[in-house]
């Protein structure tokens, strides 16, 4: 009997489909009373019969759904409870109602599976590309799309950061290495080159978003130019052409003046330098190497946390060229011996001040905020030393699940008493984590929420330039009305333009690429991977926003080069 | 990638997008890819069934259900809603919907045509299937009954109990065949038990027991067509434990046996048209007894019947003279018992500005949204209602908001009904926009598939008489029940759909026309119903104004299968 049931094909498919169907209606994702919503069920049940979902990948394919469908009911229990102070997110979790969705979900990632990633494993490349002027033609599309962006909202898109920076530029405010003095020098040069022929601010800015769109416009077409070599399919070549030309994120960061852009450009640049080294792994030598040296010193530069993920890099990139390792650590001693000088006596010499270390805490402070939040009870001990950082009822009213920032910039919040006593208020963090893991874990998973669960909508573009007293503002000739529609294209209600802005599907699609890669006897190619997991791990260890686009922006301008690479001749 | 491919993409893209509108899904959302794909694969898959002749059809459901969602949002908006219809961004999820509902349409009516849901093993007996089906569906409704005991009574059945209580007067506007009904119940309980409670737990029995009766009748009916044993079987779980079909056979309403006369006169029109040659006296007395139960149970059923006459006479032109004897012995009964009878008994009529429902509401909004009524306009309206409480008293899905209104001078309605309806005719022309929407907005329900109105009164409404709900089962498995009726249980919900199951009872009748002409005559009475309902509805959906659909529907779905077997047979 049991047999018989088991092995009914068309019992089997309708009890997915339905679990599918009714997950999708509890979590609000389908209207029930809507007939169209059960025209779904139908054809899920027809796509899930027609699916051979008996095939040789079937227990990876369990374990990957499985995974990803976890994610998706964690993160959505912690995203829908994290402003309840009250719910126990782990008791959510162990429900039936959560069971009943991981067992929906899963089926649901399990078909997809079975119809999409199949193929996409078996995907044969038979292109045999000849196109002439592959950069020119790349370049010409990429910088003309990203010019209307540049005349629409001339001079550039400046925030808060932005405006810093630039009053550095001038002397207003001493200079710092908050927002790396990597991108200062950057933003310095045009500025004053421009300065020299005009007084007018507003050009000064133009030219540095202008010199900003052209690196972008260059790398990106320089990336296509060497996937073609690679002998990517022309499908795919053209498919990324389009994707860096029209993803509207692009447009708008390609004239938006933070480091994030060009650090996120110079990660492009270490992901192809990595495939490189790959390339020439027998014969790896400092001289063919001197890219690979300048693009790391400029990235480890670029941005502070780059560090780690350098580190990263290099334990990985020594053990795996091992055959080589001489050359390898002389190459490391070059890049790290530059950093550490740079960063060390020239910073001294210069007196530019480094960030403070309390950029680094943010989910241990957190995690203490959300303790505060939920209620627990400090000891007296700990109650008297949080009360020296900030008070616990000031912690309890200003923590924001979201960000740090109303916590770290709040009034009284006193980072010395922390920098002086680093070790004491670890040990005092790490005592609380053991004493209150649901909370700890609870507070860690939903400060990195966006990193790894596709489902936090955040903001991710900006279409303007923050108010100033510098006198920078837009004065492009497009019409206000012109603009601000023009600015609509990012809404998450533009079909696929929604999926673009969701950090955690782009997680995901590099981990499936990363598993395509195994699959199509591809591994060497994930080496080039490391660069954007590298930022990705220093993100959910450090990451002081639920979901900062800017922050993970290089996933979105690498994932490219990964698919381009996995399916390269 | 050849053309249809490439086709089949744009196709299922355009659909994606215009489901994700409908369906409110965020594009943000992941699973949102998910819809993209089942559309390529449906569309992929069902290509070849694309047939030109359902492009008429599936143009018409795709305009009413994308002017009905409009409506449906605007409701209470003061938006024009006809500049929401013709806006580009709608043209954009109109050409996805229509793509969609066009392989939809050729999809259902390409399976309805051709399916053959017979079986040669059928049960053997047909009076113990009769029993079996009737004891099936009283047992699935015990549970529903000891839940909503001594039954679900809403105000209208509460004024009829007060009526025939001699607490208010009797009157027509409940049918008063129904109020004796009710009466029987009562009188019934009387013997036993002086509880009111019992009394009305005797009305809901009986009620339970002639549905239960008629459903096994048209189980019996379907075996004799050799319907399938499975279909059977799941039909008669259905009838007794699908919450619309249990809750509403608790129901006090006069809808309810209206329904269960509804597939009975259906079921014996289908039988006469497959007897033409040799009907029976008494297929022509059962045929005007169930004729006079349906007139005389829905004030309205008189306007679907006078419809349906010269589509009856025509089909049994044959037999001319019997068929036109039976519509005059029944259309006479009626007469006799409507007014001879009622005066003599003192029946009070119902009045007849109640089918004024959609010429008040249609002023109403024209109040509501603020158009200029001229000093003329001002005063004529203003001898009926004030402008002030016009706009206050409108309620968009329910005409009674203004018709029952304390502030409407009804005395003086009633005697100016026509000046009321000169005046209309002039702010209709005047005011065509806001008329064609208060019209779309007082009849959404019966052509749209998404409102979502009451449909089932749970409990007993507050009363004087001393009837109340005392539920016999433990509170837990009490609100589980109660909690059937929901309008977000996935799959379930979609029995309150009241727009869905008009659409699936046209198709039904567009593939039963074109499997065979002559069957057609079947749907006559549902779109005379129907046409009543659009024409002077007082709700803008209401579930039991059209339960006749829903007792009829098995019958319709099945009926394509019928006939092809009986083809297959020949």
């Amino acid at each position: 009997m049991i047999e018989k049931v088991l092995t009914n094909k068309k019992l089997i498919t309708f009890i997915i489909s339905f679990l599918i169907y009714v997950t999708l209606c509890f979590q609000n994702i389908l209207e029930p009373y809507n007939f169209l919503s059960i025209i779904l069920f139908i054809v899920m049940y027809y796509g899930i019969y027609k699916t051979n979902l008996n095939h040789s990948y079937k227990k990876e394919f369990s374990i990957i759904s499985i995974i990803f469908s976890f994610l998706l009911v964690l993160g959505r229990i912690l995203y829908n409870f994290r402003y309840d102070p009250v719910t126990n997110s782990l008791k959510e979790l162990l429900s039936i109602k959560s069971l009943v969705f991981l067992l929906g979900i899963s089926s649901l990632i399990y078909v997809f599976f079975s119809i999409i990633v199949i193929r996409l494993i078996k995907y044969i490349n038979n292109s045999n590309n000849k196109i002439n002027n592959v950069f020119k033609i790349s370049f010409i599309i990429i910088f003309g799309i990203y010019l209307i962006y540049y005349l629409i909202y001339y001079p550039g898109i400046l925030t808060g950061d932005s405006i810093d920076e630039i009053n550095m530029i001038l002397g207003n405010v001493p200079l710092n290495d908050h927002h790396t003095v990597f991108h200062i020098i950057f933003l310095y040069i045009p500025f004053k080159i421009t300065s020299l022929f005009t007084n007018n601010i507003n050009i000064c800015i133009g030219a540095i978003t202008l010199l900003q769109i052209i690196i972008m416009s260059l790398i990106l077409s320089y990336t296509i130019n060497y996937l073609y070599k690679k002998n990517t399919p022309k499908v795919l070549l053209i498919g990324f052409i389009l994707y860096y030309a029209l993803l509207p994120i692009n447009g708008f960061y390609s004239i938006t003046m933070w480091k994030d852009i060009i650090f996120s450009l110079l990660i492009v640049l270490l992901t192809i330098e990595c495939e490189k080294l790959i390339e020439n792994k027998n014969n790896i030598t400092i001289k063919n190497s001197y890219s690979f040296i300048i693009i790391s010193i400029l990235v480890i530069l670029a941005r502070n946390n780059a560090i780690y993920m350098y580190i990263i890099l290099a334990l990985l990139t020594i053990i795996l060229f091992r055959k080589k390792i001489i050359t390898i650590l002389l190459m490391f001693v070059i890049i790290f011996g530059t950093y550490f000088t740079i960063k060390g006596p020239v910073y001294n010499y210069f007196n530019i001040a480094k960030s403070s270390s309390s950029e680094y805490i943010a989910i241990p402070l957190q995690q203490i905020g959300r303790m505060a939040y939920k209620n627990i009870e400090f000891t007296d001990y700990e109650e008297k030393k949080i009360n020296k950082i900030i008070p616990i009822s000031k912690l309890k009213k200003v923590y924001t699940p979201d960000i740090v920032d109303p916590i770290k910039f709040d009034e009284d919040y006193n980072k010395e008493v922390f920098e002086n006593n680093k070790i004491e208020y670890f040990k005092i963090w790490l005592g609380l984590c053991i004493k209150h893991p649901v909370v700890a874990v609870e507070s860690y998973l939903t400060s990195t929420l966006g990193y790894w669960y596709p489902g936090v909508e955040y903001w991710v573009t900006i279409d303007k330039i923050d108010s100033n007293d510098l006198g920078i503002k837009n004065v492009s000739i497009i019409p206000d009305s012109i603009r601000n529609n023009f600015s609509k294209i990012t809404s998450s209600n533009i079909p696929l333009v929604g999926f673009t802005k969701c950090i955690g599907l782009c997680i995901w699609t590099i981990l499936l690429f990363a598993y395509i890669a195994i699959k199509r006897k591809r591994k060497e190619v994930l080496y080039s991977f490391i660069p954007v997991i590298g930022i990705w791990l220093t993100l959910l260890l450090a990451t002081p926003v639920i979901a900062e686009f800017r922050y993970i922006y290089c996933a979105y301008l690498c994932l490219p080069i990964y698919i381009g690479l996995i399916y390269s001749k | 990638m050849n053309n249809t491919k490439i086709k089949n993409i744009i196709a299922s893209f355009f659909i994606y997008i215009s489901l994700s509108f409908y369906l409110n899904i965020n594009y943000f959302n992941i699973l949102n890819i998910f819809i993209f794909i089942s559309m390529f694969i449906l569309y992929d898959k069902f290509n070849h069934l694309h047939s030109k002749k359902n492009i008429p059809l599936a143009l018409i459901l795709s305009i009413l259900y994308n002017v009905g969602d409009i409506v449906i949002k605007n409701i209470y908006s003061q938006t024009n809603i006809f500049k929401v219809i013709f806006s580009f961004k709608n043209l954009i999820y109109f050409i996805g919907l229509f793509l969609l509902i066009q392989l939809i349409v050729s999809i259902s009516t390409y399976y309805l045509e051709n399916m053959k849901v017979n079986s040669k093993n059928n049960f053997k007996n047909n009076f113990k299937l009769f029993l079996l089906s009737f004891v099936i569906i009283i047992i699935l409704n015990i549970p529903y009954f000891m839940n909503s005991y001594p039954g679900l009574i809403a105000p209208d059945s509460i004024y009829q109990i007060m009526q025939f209580k001699h607490i208010m007067p009797l009157t027509d506007y409940h049918p008063v065949l129904h109020t004796l009904f009710l009466k029987l119940g009562f009188k019934i309980g009387e013997t036993f038990s002086t509880s009111e409670n019992f009394g009305a737990a005797c009305s809901t029995i009986i009620q339970m027991i002639i549905m239960a009766s008629i459903y096994s009748y048209f189980i019996v009916f379907l075996n004799k067509k050799k319907i399938n044993k499975k279909i059977i079987a799941l039909l008669i779980i259905l009838f007794g434990a699908l919450p619309i079909y249990a809750f509403f056979s608790l129901s006090m309403w006069k809808d309810v046996l209206f329904g269960g006369f509804f597939l009975l006169f259906v079921i014996h029109l289908y039988n006469l048209l497959n007897t033409n040659e040799n009907i029976k006296i008494r297929d022509y007395l059962f045929f005007i007894i169930i004729s006079l139960l349906l007139l005389l149970f829905r004030n309205n059923a008189i306007y679907m019947y006078i419809l349906f006459i010269p589509f009856y006479l025509f089909a049994f032109r044959k037999k001319w003279l019997h068929s036109f004897i039976s519509i005059v012995l029944v259309v006479s009964c009626f007469l006799m018992i409507k007014h001879p009878i009622y005066n003599y008994y003192g029946v009070e009529r119902s009045k007849s500005w109640e089918y004024l429902g959609i010429p008040i509401q249609q002023v109403g909004r024209m109040a509501y949204k603020n158009v200029n009524f001229t000093d003329e306009e001002k005063n004529k309206i203003e001898k009926f209602i004030t402008i002030d409480n016009l706009k206050k008293d409108y309620n968009p899905t329910f005409s009674d908001g203004i018709k029952f209104s304390t502030n409407l001078n009804q005395n003086y309605f009633d005697s100016h009904n026509k000046s009321f309806l000169l005046l209309w005719k002039d702010l209709v022309l005047k005011h065509f926009d806001i008329a064609v929407e208060s019209y779309f907005v007082s009849t959404v329900g019966y052509w749209s598939p998404n409102i979502s109105l009451k449909a089932v009164e749970l409990g007993v409404t507050k009363n004087s008489i001393n009837i109340y709900n005392k539920p016999l089962l433990p509170k837990k498995i009490s609100k589980f029940i109660n909690g059937l009726y929901n309008f977000h249980k996935p799959v379930l919900s979609l029995q309150w759909n009241l727009g869905l199951v008009i659409w699936l009872l046209l198709l039904c009748g567009v593939s039963t026309y074109r499997i065979n002409k002559k069957y057609f005559l079947l749907f006559i009475p549902s779109i005379g119903m129907w046409l009543t309902l659009m024409l002077a509805t007082p709700v803008s959906g209401m579930l039991r104004y059209i339960f006749w659909a829903y007792t009829t529907l098995p019958f319709y779905v099945l009926l394509p299968s019928i006939i092809n077997n009986k083809k297959f047979k020949k």
